[in-house]
């Protein structure tokens, strides 16, 4: 318990509290007094604060759902097919896991670069796409995990029934993936937002700025009061995500045929 | 041609392979099966001998590597002009072993999924209509609004039969429907599965491996061993003549004593006299055995009786001594040896016979059949 609310509950904590501070300073009644709301304005006022929510929202809408569709398909490659290739793919999807954010990120900086005549050199694209690579091994994994268990019997029962197999991967097969694809879909969401690693390697400017590395710059520039501003609203933010992952996602449950 | 003499479901020359990992396995070796309109037809046999691939060959969901399927008068897979029937354009029901209730829908929508898939477009209130008529058939009327998973084991499979019935198709299939169920409620649902499919009309081809569902519901079983059909017959040809030792110790609990014929049958019975190393047996020859022929005698434990004194006309007497008893509740199953030779019989549960004791064993002549002993077991 006490290690538990060392280790979250403080520094999160000391977060929303540096971020009614008009300047850093240690917790006082003088320092009570003096909370103020400055640096949330500050931010609302901060060019740079909407273009990097624009950023990363754009960033991590398309980072969850490219994910989601890859790894759906790959995972249908490995678990379904008999595609003689299906193991390296197995394989080559978790490879990135392998790989630190930031070896990652210069990887995809040089082959960005390199592919000049494609311009997604320094755009939010690179980061999706960087992102992507990197999640496909933990969206590959709990994709397959989830397709071993809707039984095969289930969409022959579809079959059987008159559906074609697209009515039956529309009525049968997608409604029982669905928890499985929204869960890894927020997974990646909340992923996304808060590495810092693999876009810091990509950031080219303004245009390509998001969140954590907004966080970072000001950190570095010295507007630690307003960082920890940007950070309690995200934390709240993602928390409330969890919360939904924990309501939607993964609920595989009754995905079993029934026990004797 | 008069569609009375044609089968429901007819199946030629059929082999299917499937692939495992260590290669392709013949699983189906050339069946050849025609299933009248409204018969109900059953494959049995142990895991592994292909009847369960035979069953999936006729759904469609198996591609046969050779053969022709026919769904009443429509060709569904032929393999020399390469027609494959997908199994959403055949006339067919289908129940499976684990049910494959989609979790996801109620029980309503369970049952009017078949009907919403059809090509023939029904209103809302001929779909709720048709879809009420099932539940009720199987006894689930009330439940229509219950999550599926919310449904208890035997719910779940008659939910599974309504859903395979509902579109009124001309064949159903059944795959070992009841090995879900407790021993209680599998004994109740064999009588009503088959009082309901004949009430239907539908035609039936229904697998199991439980030798008592084959004997109590079928009209024909067919024994399946290692990809063939071994016999064919109603159930009371198969318990009563089984042509081959793989049925007979398939069916039923059955003695087995080998011998040699000493002369061939005769008379309309064809009773003809057998040495064994317990003794000479008079048993059903089949035709055209020829003396010094090597035979494996069959008799079941029920058909034994345990005689108080020889009664010298009626032959057939072996002496024995009482090895082990064990009380089965309805039976008393009684181990005895007849000098080397195990017997095991079936007595009324009050016999007064102890362990032990050395009795006298008539084996009535008409009970006792020979078998060829030269086919491979």
């Amino acid at each position: 318990m006490l290690y538990l609310f060392l280790a979250i509950v403080l520094p999160f904590l000391a977060f929303t509290y540096a971020s009614f501070l008009a300047f850093l300073q240690p917790p006082s009644l003088a320092a009570f007094k003096g909370f103020t709301l400055k640096n949330y304005r500050f931010l609302a006022q901060y060019g740079e604060v909407a273009s990097a929510l624009k950023n990363t929202v754009v960033m991590v809408v398309v980072t969850a759902t490219m994910t989601v569709a890859l790894s759906f398909f790959v995972s249908l490659v490995i678990v379904r097919s008999k595609f003689w290739g299906r193991k390296l793919l197995d394989q080559l999807a978790f490879m990135p896991h392998a790989i630190p954010g930031i070896v990652l990120g210069i990887a995809f900086f040089w082959v960005f670069l390199k592919i000049d005549f494609l311009p997604i050199y320094g755009t939010v694209w690179a980061i999706s796409i960087g992102f992507t690579v990197s999640f496909l091994s933990y969206g590959t994994r709990s994709m397959s995990a989830s397709l071993l268990q809707v039984h095969k019997e289930l969409e022959e029962a579809a079959y059987v029934s008159g559906a074609r197999p697209w009515r039956t991967m529309r009525r049968v097969f997608l409604p029982l993936m669905m928890p499985t694809l929204v869960g890894i879909w927020i997974w990646v969401v909340l992923h996304a937002v808060r590495i810092a690693g693999l876009p810091l390697i990509l950031y080219e400017g303004q245009q390509n700025q998001v969140l954590s590395i907004l966080i970072w710059n000001m950190w570095d520039e010295g507007y630690v009061p307003a960082v920890a501003a940007i950070g309690t609203l995200l934390m709240l933010t993602l928390l409330l995500l969890t919360l939904l992952v924990r309501y939607v996602g993964f609920r595989r449950q009754w995905i079993q045929p029934p026990s004797v | 041609m008069d569609p009375a003499a044609v089968g429901m479901i007819r199946i030629k020359n059929l082999h299917v392979f499937y692939q495992t990992e260590r290669g392709p396995v013949h699983a189906v070796r050339g069946i050849d099966v025609d299933i009248q309109q409204g018969q109900f037809f059953t494959l049995l046999g142990p895991s592994g001998c292909g009847k369960t691939t035979t069953l999936r060959s006729v759904a469609g969901l198996e591609t046969p590597e050779q053969g022709q399927i026919f769904v009443g008068d429509d060709l569904v897979f032929s393999s020399t002009d390469k027609t494959f029937v997908p199994p959403y354009d055949r006339d067919i029901g289908m129940v499976f072993q684990s049910y494959a209730i989609w979790p996801h829908l109620n029980v309503f929508e369970n049952v009017a999924f078949p009907l919403r898939e059809m090509r023939r477009k029904f209103s809302r209130q001929q779909i709720r209509d048709k879809v009420a008529h099932a539940l009720a058939l199987v006894q689930l009327e009330g439940l229509a609004d219950r999550p599926a998973p919310f449904l208890s084991g035997g719910q779940q499979q008659r939910l599974a039969l309504a859903r395979a019935i509902v579109k009124e198709p001309r064949v159903l299939l059944l795959d070992e429907p009841l090995s879900n169920l407790d021993a209680k409620l599998r004994e109740e649902t064999r009588f009503e599965l088959r009082e309901l499919v004949k009430r239907l009309g539908i035609t039936t081809l229904y697998v199991t491996h439980d030798q008592l569902e084959a004997l109590t519901m079928s009209d024909t079983v067919a024994i399946m061993d290692q990809g063939r059909i071994v016999q064919q017959g109603t159930p009371v040809e198969i318990y009563q003549a089984p042509r081959e030792k793989f049925v007979a110790n398939f069916i039923g609990l059955t003695n087995f004593l080998e011998g040699q014929v000493n002369s061939a049958g005769t008379g309309v019975a064809g009773i003809g006299e057998v040495m064994t190393a317990s003794g000479k047996l008079h048993c059903v020859l089949p035709d055209g055995m020829a003396p010094g022929e090597k035979v494996i005698v069959v008799i079941r434990p029920e058909d034994i009786n345990i005689v108080a004194e020889a009664i010298p006309a009626a032959g057939n007497v072996l002496q024995g001594k009482v090895d082990a008893l064990i009380f089965m509740g309805d039976a008393l199953e009684c181990q005895l040896s007849v000098g080397a030779q195990k017997i095991r019989t079936k007595l009324h549960p009050a016999s007064p016979v102890r362990q032990g004791q050395t009795v006298l064993l008539q084996l009535p002549a008409e009970s006792c059949r020979a078998l060829r002993s030269s086919e491979k077991v």
